[in-house]
């Protein structure tokens, strides 16, 4: 053989280095076995075993455990994102940057099979509880995707959310799309998260009531977190500016138990989430499978709410219309809903639910249980 | 494994590497050997009895063949050989295959069995029959040693995805070979230079393909997809042999090259010279010239031919969208030897079109193995009962021209000649500047892998 080349050498010599770093520093700096960021656990390594080996998991496990566990795995995502929009992308990690810093969750598939048989479940529930409800209501809230998609680009990879929302169009009690278009210039979903706010939820509650509504100053506006970052922001491992969360509070004086616990609460608000990443979750203490509030308005008129996270900022406005609310989550909820409704004199009933979510659920069956 | 991997990165290649190179010469092949079966095992802890038993069927057979030679018994042992190889394929490659195929065709209902497809076998299998097949040629030495015919056998470079290395390209490496700086400077750049193609180019093309193929079809949507695939598959697969030439290099090895720019083509004929070109040799070799090649009259070249395509086309997968790819190439093919080729002469651009659109075509055949999805996208190109575009379509094209762009000048030999020139002379400008090549792409493609984007393996069905 020649004599090696200078190039040759120096590659040589750089590429064992780099090897080398990244071995080492695998090896010995400390694992984290939760990302706040990410907000999931990481996966752990695995323990070896004969069936756990044969079968594949073993070794799927921990190709996890070495992706989870890498060094500097926020930094090298972050990286990531930033040669995916140097590169002219638009959306990085299934979301859309925008100029003006929104990190928008892209919905560009749907499981149309599936979201019409959720639709089919809601018409089953309203026909089988004609007569017994004063109002059987829904409500299906289209993703910033698509009422921020101006701020995206004159065109996008999602699908037609409009579409969806007309295919639902005997159901639905709101055009949410109009209403949220028509503010679409405020703060209506958070930059760094998949969500809409308060103000958001507002626009829709106000449209919902009607003439009940109570107008914005009947609320006392208190900003919770100003620097939120959600789950946008973890998919995209990139931010521009954190989001402010604000809890909009009626006067209503009430408690609220979540999943029979026996505890009374006289917040909705869950402030512990405050300190951690996903702040979100101080509306309600994030996902119950049923929470109860009772108010002291005796009105006589007792609300089931079903929904997902979207309701959860959702639920303040509600305060001050009902005497019970009883939130339900279908899929940890596991009473059928039907017998609850009998027991517990239930008046009205409220479907509320992100679009997106809606889509995929597969818990949704349980309504017309 | 893959070698588009956060384990392969941080911890296999280092680990092997190291112990590979502080090993005595005499040791290197067991390390190897076993780093290699490590390597398989990980992924078919299962089937990697299968690839040993190939290993032993075939080392034997290749003892037996040379012992025997000149005698009629040599040529026993060769037919042995090859039907022990061939049966392990059919057994494990078509036979669910064809007895679903033999139950549709005759309404039987003949037990389908289901087995997972090993790994690599497709390439494993021709290797070891190419051995067998050269040493009774007497093409290549008899290897009396096991430990260096395993190592052979499961080289993990090229195990998975090829390139199909014939044992007589290797022979000679595998008992005397030199491991140097320079072969771990040429291989790595080789390796992330493969790394980025598969990682960064590839893997994002793939996204988008899945994305437009999913979704509402329209003319410029399909079109555009379908380039997305044709890049996908085209710099994922020349990536591999990439990685794996490279690879080979930093142990050693110099293996055959297996992509020469085959979108720079301007005939069918031309592009399967320069497409997968190791299989493209195995098939020549050990099928086509066998046959008798084009020395007994047209008819009988036509037939064998069709011979080699059909075989080509089932190669890459037990079904009938590949057996259709393949006579779909061979059609093409002989198309161009007749009368076609002559006119392709004549003119540069339009020579080149019809390539890219025969050949973007019978992508589609290969991407869908519904045929009805097949015929539903090939007449979405043809712009049949579909909008002009889609919003997803305008999306992408605008996002992502300057991938595209740089991913088509990437496919010509231009951004690799201007490297050449630039590192002509050995200067440290030179050293300086493939280092920052070798260091960029790493980083790149360590951050894509970390962040566990869409990270498809596609030889599963080879």
């Amino acid at each position: 053989m020649h004599t090696p080349s200078l190039r040759n050498k120096f590659s040589a010599l750089l590429f064992v280095l780099l090897l080398a770093a990244l071995f080492a520093a695998f090896l010995l700096l400390p694992k984290r076995g939760y990302s706040e960021n990410e907000n999931r656990y990481l996966t752990e390594k695995p323990n070896f075993s004969l069936d756990a080996l044969l079968s594949g998991s073993y070794t799927a496990d921990f190709e996890s455990y070495v992706t989870d566990g890498f060094p500097f795995r926020d930094a090298w995502i972050s990286l990531k994102s930033h040669l995916d929009l140097a590169a002219g992308r638009r959306d990085t990690g299934g979301v859309y940057v925008t100029d003006d810093g929104c990190l928008i969750e892209m919905f560009d598939s749907v499981d149309q099979t599936q979201y019409d048989r959720n639709l089919e479940y809601l018409r089953a529930a309203r026909e089988a509880l004609e007569g017994r409800l004063d109002s059987f209501r829904v409500l299906l809230v289209p993703t910033a995707a698509k009422v921020w998609q101006y701020r995206i680009a004159p065109y996008t990879a999602d699908i037609d959310q409009a579409q969806l929302l007309d295919q639902a169009g005997d159901l639905l009690s709101l055009d949410c799309l109009q209403i949220l278009s028509d503010h679409r210039e405020e703060e209506i979903y958070y930059r760094t998260d998949h969500h809409w706010t308060s103000r958001g939820a507002y626009y829709v509650y106000e449209a919902l009531m009607g003439t009940e509504a109570l107008p914005e100053s009947a609320f006392t506006v208190e900003t919770l977190s100003e620097d939120f970052l959600g789950t946008t922001f973890s998919k995209a491992g990139i931010w521009f500016e954190k989001d402010r969360i604000e809890a909009w509070q009626p006067d209503t004086v009430y408690t609220i138990e979540h999943n029979l616990d026996g505890r009374l609460l006289d917040s909705m608000y869950d402030r512990s989430f405050l300190d951690k990443k996903d702040k979100y979750s101080v509306f309600l203490g994030g996902n119950q499978a049923l929470s109860v509030i009772r108010t002291d308005n005796a009105n006589g008129r007792r609300l089931v709410l079903v929904k997902d996270s979207y309701a959860n900022t959702f639920v303040q406005f509600l305060l001050p219309h009902y005497e019970e609310i009883h939130i339900v989550d279908l899929r940890s909820f596991a009473l059928p809903l039907s017998a609850y409704i009998e027991e517990q004199q239930i008046t009205d009933l409220l479907v509320l639910y992100n679009l997106k979510g809606f889509s995929q659920e597969t818990s949704v069956f349980r309504i017309a249980k | 494994m893959i070698f588009s991997s956060p384990l392969f990165i941080a911890l296999f290649l280092p680990s092997v590497l190291a112990v590979y190179y502080l090993t005595p010469r005499s040791l290197k092949n067991l390390v190897l050997f076993l780093a290699s079966l490590f390597f398989y095992g990980w992924g078919e802890p299962v089937y990697v009895s299968l690839m040993l038993f190939s290993t032993v069927v075939d080392y034997t057979h290749g003892i037996l063949v040379d012992k025997y030679r000149g005698t009629p018994r040599a040529r026993v042992f060769l037919w042995s050989s090859v039907l022990i190889n061939l049966g392990l394929l059919g057994i494990f490659k078509y036979s669910g295959f064809l007895a679903a195929s033999i139950n549709g065709l005759l309404g039987l209902h003949l037990p389908v069995p289901q087995l997972a497809l090993p790994i690599g076998i497709s390439f494993y299998t021709f290797q070891t029959m190419s051995y067998t097949i050269d040493v009774y040629r007497g093409q290549a030495p008899v290897q009396r040693n096991i430990i260096s015919f395993g190592a052979y056998v499961a080289l993990f470079p090229q195990l998975i995805a090829g390139p199909i290395v014939r044992y007589i390209d290797v022979a000679a490496q595998l008992d005397d070979r030199t491991c140097s700086a320079d072969g771990l400077g040429a291989g790595a750049s080789r390796f992330v230079c493969g790394l980025s193609k598969k990682v960064l180019l590839a893997n994002t093309f793939g996204g988008i393909w899945e994305s437009l193929s999913g979704g509402p079809l329209s003319l410029a949507g399909s079109w555009l997809g379908i380039l997305c695939y044709a890049l996908q598959i085209y710099y994922d697969f020349s990536g591999y042999s990439d990685m794996a030439i490279g690879l080979g290099r930093m142990l050693g090895f110099d293996f055959p090259e297996n992509f020469n720019y085959p979108y720079i083509s301007r005939s069918v004929t031309e592009f399967w010279r320069r497409w997968h070109i190791s299989l493209g040799t195995w098939f020549r070799e050990y099928v086509y010239i066998p046959l008798g090649g084009n020395r007994r009259g047209p008819a009988r070249q036509i037939v064998n031919l069709l011979v080699v395509w059909l075989c080509t086309g089932i190669w890459h997968g037990a079904g009938w969208n590949f057996l259709l790819w393949g006579l779909y190439y061979f059609c093409f093919l002989v198309l161009e030897k007749r009368f076609l080729l002559r006119h392709l002469q004549r003119s540069r651009v339009l020579s080149h079109l019809y390539t890219l659109a025969v050949v973007c075509f019978g992508w589609v055949l290969f991407a869908f193995e519904d045929m009805t999805a097949a015929w539903a996208y090939m007449g979405a190109m043809a712009g049949i009962g579909v909008p002009a575009v889609t919003g997803s379509a305008l999306y992408y094209a605008a996002t992502l021209c300057p991938l595209l762009l740089a991913a088509a000048v990437g496919s010509t030999p231009l951004p690799c000649r201007l490297y050449q020139k630039a590192v002509r002379k050995d200067t440290p400008a030179a050293a300086l500047l493939a280092g920052a090549l070798l260091l960029a792409g790493f980083a790149a493609s360590t951050a894509y892998l970390v962040a566990g984007t869409y990270n498809p393996f596609l030889y599963f069905r080879f």
